[in-house]
């Protein structure tokens, strides 16, 4: 597994759900989104254990319907647990993410004490 | 209304054959791995494998290949997808031991029952004989069962198949079977004597068929 694919898995729960918090989708169109959001390399295929962990947390539903373009697909919506969940993954974030940038890519400017 | 898991299957297979050459390669060992998992609930399996199916489909005419789209490693994936699969409800794996096993007895029961019609023989069964054998039989079902999904499992990836655990599988069984036939003929009689006639074990037999055949059908529209 690369370095990438290991930062990201954790990750990856709280990126599936603000896509789907925004939108109804289903699986093909949700690697879309993400591909589009810059993540380029996580293999599509992610997602649906990230999607299966989310259904069984409760965190979003997922119900087979038939697809403007004819065939059934399997759409997921996001549920209040899930919205809330969110909620506490992006406060998680907010409060890492400067200290983290700060630490691994503040080097050049660190004064020496 | 959520449609029978049967269809489910049916729509996969169709949905497989319009998979090219290399991506069928790589989705079927990606499936036998997935089903190979007995204890995972059967609907959930059977929908993330059919939107796998379907996101293969849709990458496939972008040009895509199946290793493009879901990674050089389909063991890893595939691990990853069964460990977040919820499990089959308890009851749901009983009741289907239970309609294994009275299939298999059904079928046992009814060639014995038309030889003893065809031989005119009177048969007396001894229930203590009887349980046992049914014991011991369900037994060795649950072990080949066992090594069958357990040898499939570790030969789902593997590029050369080979199929010499059809066999092994087949040879435990028979095996099994025939020492169960000695062990029972051998076994004096206990239990409850039960007399059953020339038509008896036959009339038995088809009780039995009809059992499991409803089963099956009751299985089938979940």
């Amino acid at each position: 597994m690369s370095i990438r694919t290991q930062l990201l898995k954790g990750i990856l729960d709280g990126c599936v759900l603000s896509v789907i918090e925004k939108e109804v989708v289903y699986g093909y169109v949700l690697s879309q989104k993400l591909q589009q959001a810059g993540l380029k390399d996580v293999s599509e295929g992610t997602i649906y254990p990230v999607l299966l962990r989310l259904q069984k947390n409760g965190y979003i539903k997922g119900e087979m319907r038939p697809s403007p373009a004819g065939p059934d697909r399997k759409y997921y919506e996001i549920t209040p647990l899930g919205k809330e969940a969110l909620q506490e993954i992006k406060e998680q974030w907010a409060a890492i993410a400067q200290p983290i940038t700060v630490l691994l890519g503040g080097n050049q400017n660190e004064e020496t004490n | 209304m959520k449609k029978p898991i049967k269809t489910l299957i049916a729509e996969n297979n169709k949905k497989r054959k319009l998979l090219n050459e290399e991506n069928v390669t790589y989705y079927e060992n990606f499936l036998t791995y997935i089903r190979s998992h007995l204890f995972k609930d059967e609907r959930a399996t059977e929908e993330v494998l059919l939107e796998i199916v379907d996101h293969l489909l849709l990458a496939q005419e972008e040009g895509k290949s199946a290793e493009e789209v879901f990674g050089k490693n389909p063991k890893e994936l595939a691990d990853d997808v069964v460990e977040n699969l919820p499990t089959e409800p308890f009851r749901n794996i009983f009741v289907f031991g239970v309609e294994l096993m009275t299939t298999l007895l059904a079928s046992f029961t009814v060639v014995i029952g038309i030889m003893d019609i065809f031989m005119g023989q009177s048969k007396t069964i001894y229930a203590g004989n009887a349980l046992f054998i049914i014991g011991a039989f369900m037994a060795l079902l649950a072990l080949v069962i066992w090594i069958f999904m357990k040898m499939l499992k570790e030969d789902s990836f593997n590029p050369s198949k080979s199929k010499k655990f059809y066999v092994f599988t087949g040879l435990t069984f028979m095996i099994g079977s025939i020492a169960i036939a000695l062990l029972a003929n051998k076994m004096p009689a206990f239990g409850r004597a039960i007399e059953l006639g020339e038509y008896g074990m036959f009339g038995v037999g088809c009780v039995l068929v009809l059992i499991s055949f409803l089963m099956k059908k009751i299985r089938e529209q979940r």
